[in-house]
C-alpha cells in the first residue's frame, strides 16, 4: 500500500497532497489551517491534516516529493542577481537570506519534521508538477494520451516560466520551454503591482478590473510583451521583479502609463462605472489582459502544432485567469480545454504526489472527474458547542436545503459549510457564502459589508448543469464545474447580481455535490441559480474548520451559517 | 498598580511605571516615532489575532475556542484602531500589515501557549497604561482610543491568567526570554549579514561576465531533473 506525500512550499500558497494506492485521498492548503492568506511556510498543518484524513502516520510514508528542484532554483536566483549587477544588491541579500535560511534545506527539514528517513525525500521539477496536476486530473478518460497536450504557464519555476508537455508512457514529457526572465506570470504581476494590488494575490482583481476599461495602452503593452514565432519575450527594462518582487514594474511602465496607483486607496466607482483617474487603471488592466490573452492563444497554437493534440490542459498561476481560459476554448485550436481548480502553486503538491505514486509503481486512475473536496471536514457537533459557548442561536433544521433555499429566496446571505473543504482558490459549495443571484443591491451589500472588497469585483453564479443553457450563451464545458472559466450570459437572464459589466459570469455548473440539492429546492422558489462566493472576509483564507466558519459569522455578519443541518445565527439579528 | 481601565489616569503609580513614563516620554518624542510605534502595535495586534484564530481552530475545548475567537476579534479591532492612528500620525498611506504568526499553540501546547499569552497581555496592559498617561494631556483623542484598548487588555489578562496553569508559567517565561533573545540576536546580526552579502555580491560580480544573455523563445526539450 504505497503512500506518497506531495509538498509545495516556500514561495506562495504552500500545500500538501496525499496519494495512497494510486488514489488521491487528501489535499490541503496550508493557509486554510494557519489562517495566513497564501501562507508559503512549510505546510506542517496541512501535512498533519492529510495524514489524519488518510489514517496513516508520517512514518508510514513511502515517499515524500517536493514540487520543485531547490538546487536549480538557487542557481537561477544567483544567476539572475549577478545579471542585475550592481542594481541587484538588495535582491541578492534577500534572496540569499531566504535560500540559505530554509529553501535550500527543505528536504532535510521535511525529513526531520516528519521523522522519515532522508532517502525517502525526493523532488521533481516545478513545471513537471504543474503538468502532472493537470494531465492526471483531466476528465479526458475517453481520449487517447497522444491527443492531450499540457501548457504550463506561471511566474517562474526553477528557470522555466512556460512549457509544453505531452503524456508518453503515462508520464509527462516536456517538449519545449521558455526560460526566465520571459514570463507571462511576471508580466501580469507587474500590472497587478502597478494597479496597486498585492502581487500573487491581486491578479484576480486586475482581471475583474479589465472589464471596465478600453485597450488604450495596447501599444505600450505590445512593446513590453512581444509575441512572435509562437513564443513571447518581455522587454526587461520595463520589469523589476529581479530587483523588487513586490513592485515588479520598472520605469518604462511609469513613462508609458503614468504614475502607479496608491495601494488601498478608495476606488472611484459609481453606477457600474469606474470614473476619474481610476478609469486609467481600468484601461491599463484591459490592455494588459488583452495582451496576455493574445500571447496565450499564440502559445496554444504552438502547442497544437508541436503535439498535434486536440485536447489541452493548463496549469500554473496564469491558468487561473478564467477570462483567458474562456477565450482559449472559444478561439483556440483545441476541441476541449481543462483547468483543474488548484492550478497555482498549491496544485504543485498534487502533481508531485501523483508523480511520486507513479515512481512507486502505482497505476493512476486517469480520466475521472476531479473532486475538489479534498481538505479537512467540518463537524456540526463541535460547531454547535462553540456556538453555544458564544451565545449564538442554534437550530437543528429538518430540511436544510429547503430552509436554505427559502432564506436565500427571501434575500438573506447565508454561509454554507458542508463536508470537506475545497482544494484550490474557488469555493465550490463546501465553504460558500450564498445569496440570490438576481439582485444587484444584494451584490453591492455583500461587497461593501461582508466581503469589504473593491466595489467593482463581480460574484459568480452556481446553477444546475441542466439549467445552464437557458441562462448562458456558452455551453457548460470541462472547466465550468470548477469555476476556472467564464461564460457569456444570455440577455435578460435573471443573473443581474452575478453578471460582470462585460456580460460574462464565472458560472459554476453543478451536477452533484453540496449545491445540487439546494439548487433543486430553489427551483420551487422560482430561482434557477445562486450567488456563490468564498466563505471568508477581506484578506483572509477560505474558512476550513468550525471555528473559522463561526468566526466569519460573528465578524462579517452574514445572516446565518448552515453546517449540515445546524443553523447558527447571531442572537441580535 | 490598579488594573482598572482608567488606571492610566491614576495618580499613584509604581516606581516601575514611573520609569516607563520617563522612557516613553523620551521615545514618543523622537521624530517619526509616533506612526512607527503605532504601526508596530497594530502589527502586533494583527499577529495576535491570527495566533488566536489558529488556536480557536485547534483547541479541543469549545469553551476555549469561543474565548479565543472573542479575543481574536478584539485584537483585530485594536489593529484597525491603531492603524487608523498610525495613518493619521504619518499623514500618508502605510505599508500592509505583515501577515504571519509563529503558530505558538502548535509549538508550545495549549497550556504554555495560554501562559505565554497571559505574559504578553500583562506586558501590553502595562505599556498601554503608560501610553495613556503620556497622551492624556497631549492628545486626549488618541488617549481615549488607547484607553478603549486597555480595557480589553485587562479582560484578556484576567481570563488567560485564570486558565493558565501555574506550572506552565515558568515554561512560558523561559520561552519568552528565548524568543526575545532570538529576535534581538537576529536584529543585531542582520547588519553584519547585509554587509557580508554586499561584499560577496561585489566579489562574485566578475562571474556575471561569464554569463551569456538570457535565452529567448522556445528552448528544446531537456530531461527532468528529479532527484533526492
Amino acid at each position: 500500500m504505497p503512500a506518497v506525500l506531495g509538498v509545495s512550499a516556500h514561495y506562495h500558497d504552500a500545500a500538501a497532497a496525499l496519494v495512497i494506492d494510486g488514489k488521491l485521498v487528501a489535499a490541503q492548503q496550508e493557509e486554510r489551517l494557519s489562517r495566513v492568506k497564501n501562507d508559503p511556510s512549510l505546510p506542517m498543518n496541512a501535512i498533519e491534516a492529510c495524514l489524519t484524513l488518510g489514517e496513516i502516520r508520517s512514518t508510514d510514508l513511502d515517499r515524500v516529493v517536493f514540487y520543485e528542484n531547490p538546487y536549480r532554483k538557487l542557481e537561477r536566483v544567483m544567476v539572475s542577481a549577478l545579471r542585475g549587477f550592481p542594481r541587484g544588491t538588495a535582491f541578492f541579500r534577500r534572496a540569499l537570506r531566504s535560500q540559505l535560511g530554509d529553501k535550500l534545506w527543505v528536504l532535510d527539514d521535511l525529513a526531520a519534521h516528519l521523522g522519515v528517513p532522508r532517502k525517502r525525500m525526493h523532488f521533481v521539477d516545478h513545471h513537471e508538477s504543474h503538468a502532472a496536476s493537470a494531465l492526471f486530473c483531466a476528465p479526458f478518460g475517453d481520449v487517447p494520451h497522444s491527443s492531450i497536450a499540457a501548457l504550463t504557464v506561471d511566474g517562474v519555476g526553477e528557470e522555466e516560466t512556460t512549457a509544453i508537455w505531452r503524456l508518453e508512457d503515462g508520464r509527462p514529457r516536456r517538449l519545449a520551454s521558455i526560460a526566465y526572465p520571459h514570463s507571462l506570470g511576471l508580466f501580469y504581476a507587474a500590472v497587478t503591482a502597478y494597479c496597486g494590488f498585492r502581487v500573487n494575490e491581486g491578479e484576480f482583481k486586475v482581471m475583474g478590473l479589465a472589464a471596465f476599461g478600453e485597450p488604450r495602452y495596447r501599444d505600450a503593452f505590445d512593446h513590453f510583451l512581444q509575441v512572435e514565432g509562437g513564443a513571447f519575450t518581455l522587454d526587461r527594462a520595463a520589469f523589476a521583479d529581479h530587483l523588487d518582487g513586490a513592485r515588479a514594474f520598472g520605469r518604462p511602465f511609469v513613462e508609458a502609463l503614468g504614475e502607479p496607483r496608491t495601494p488601498a486607496q478608495k476606488w472611484n466607482y459609481r453606477g457600474q462605472r469606474i470614473q476619474g483617474e481610476d478609469a486609467r487603471f481600468a484601461d491599463v488592466a484591459r490592455s494588459a489582459q488583452d495582451a496576455l490573452e493574445d500571447a496565450l492563444l499564440t502559445l496554444a497554437e504552438h502547442a497544437r502544432a508541436l503535439t498535434g493534440a486536440t485536447h489541452l490542459v493548463l496549469a500554473g498561476g496564469v491558468a487561473l485567469n478564467s477570462c483567458a481560459n474562456a477565450r482559449l476554448l472559444r478561439e483556440g485550436p483545441f476541441e476541449r480545454v481543462f483547468v483543474q481548480p488548484a492550478a497555482g502553486d498549491a496544485g504543485g503538491a498534487l502533481g508531485a504526489a501523483l508523480l511520486g505514486a507513479q515512481d512507486e509503481g502505482d497505476a493512476l486512475a486517469l480520466g475521472e472527474p476531479f473532486c475538489a473536496d479534498l481538505g479537512v471536514p467540518i463537524r456540526p457537533a463541535t460547531a454547535a458547542a462553540i456556538a453555544d459557548a458564544l451565545g449564538l442561536r442554534t437550530t437543528a433544521v429538518v430540511d436544510p436545503n429547503e430552509t436554505l433555499a427559502a432564506r436565500i429566496a427571501g434575500g438573506d446571505v447565508i454561509a454554507l459549510a458542508r463536508g470537506r473543504c475545497e482544494f484550490g482558490p474557488r469555493a465550490l459549495g463546501h465553504r460558500s457564502l450564498l445569496a440570490r443571484a438576481d439582485d444587484e443591491a444584494l451584490r453591492d451589500r455583500i461587497n461593501a459589508r461582508i466581503k469589504k472588497r473593491e466595489p467593482f469585483r463581480p460574484f459568480a453564479p452556481a446553477m444546475l448543469e441542466s439549467t445552464a443553457p437557458a441562462l448562458l450563451r456558452d455551453a457548460p464545458n470541462d472547466m465550468t464545474p470548477y469555476m476556472t472559466t467564464v461564460c457569456r450570459v444570455r440577455d435578460r437572464s435573471p443573473l443581474q447580481g452575478t453578471t460582470h459589466v462585460d456580460g460574462t459570469a464565472r458560472a459554476q455548473t453543478v451536477q452533484s455535490g453540496p449545491l445540487a440539492p439546494l439548487l433543486r429546492c430553489m427551483e420551487s422558489h422560482g430561482l434557477h441559480s445562486v450567488l456563490n462566493t468564498s466563505l471568508n472576509g477581506p484578506g483572509e483564507p477560505l474558512a476550513a474548520t468550525e471555528a473559522d466558519a463561526i468566526d466569519v459569522l460573528i465578524r462579517h455578519k452574514p445572516d446565518g451559517l448552515l453546517i449540515d443541518d445546524l443553523l447558527i445565527e447571531r442572537p441580535n439579528r | 498598580m490598579s488594573v482598572q481601565p482608567n488606571a492610566g489616569d491614576a495618580e499613584e503609580v509604581s516606581l516601575r511605571a514611573r520609569l516607563a513614563d520617563v522612557f516613553y516620554t523620551w521615545s514618543w518624542r523622537l521624530p517619526g516615532r509616533r506612526w512607527r510605534r503605532l504601526f508596530a502595535f497594530a502589527a502586533a495586534e494583527a499577529e495576535s489575532a491570527l495566533e488566536l484564530r489558529y488556536a480557536a481552530a485547534r483547541t479541543e475545548s469549545p469553551e476555549r475556542a469561543a474565548l479565543y475567537l472573542r479575543h481574536a476579534e478584539d485584537e483585530a479591532r485594536h489593529a484597525r484602531i491603531l492603524l487608523h492612528w498610525a495613518r493619521q500620525a504619518r499623514g500618508q498611506s502605510l505599508p500592509d500589515l505583515p501577515r504571519a504568526h509563529a503558530q505558538l499553540f502548535r509549538h508550545l501546547g495549549e497550556n504554555v501557549f495560554l501562559a505565554f499569552v497571559h505574559r504578553g497581555e500583562r506586558r501590553g496592559r502595562r505599556q498601554f497604561e503608560a501610553h495613556v498617561r503620556f497622551f492624556s494631556k497631549r492628545d486626549p483623542r488618541l488617549a481615549a482610543a488607547l484607553r478603549s484598548i486597555l480595557a480589553d487588555e485587562v479582560q484578556h489578562e484576567r481570563y488567560t491568567g485564570e486558565l493558565a496553569e501555574h506550572e506552565c508559567r515558568k515554561q512560558a517565561r523561559r520561552f519568552d526570554v528565548l524568543h526575545r533573545y532570538r529576535r534581538a540576536g537576529a536584529a543585531l546580526t542582520y547588519p553584519l549579514f547585509a554587509g557580508l552579502m554586499a561584499l560577496l555580491y561585489v566579489l562574485a560580480s566578475p562571474l556575471s561576465l561569464l554569463l551569456g544573455r538570457a535565452p529567448r523563445g522556445w528552448q528544446a526539450a531537456r530531461r527532468s531533473t528529479g532527484g533526492d
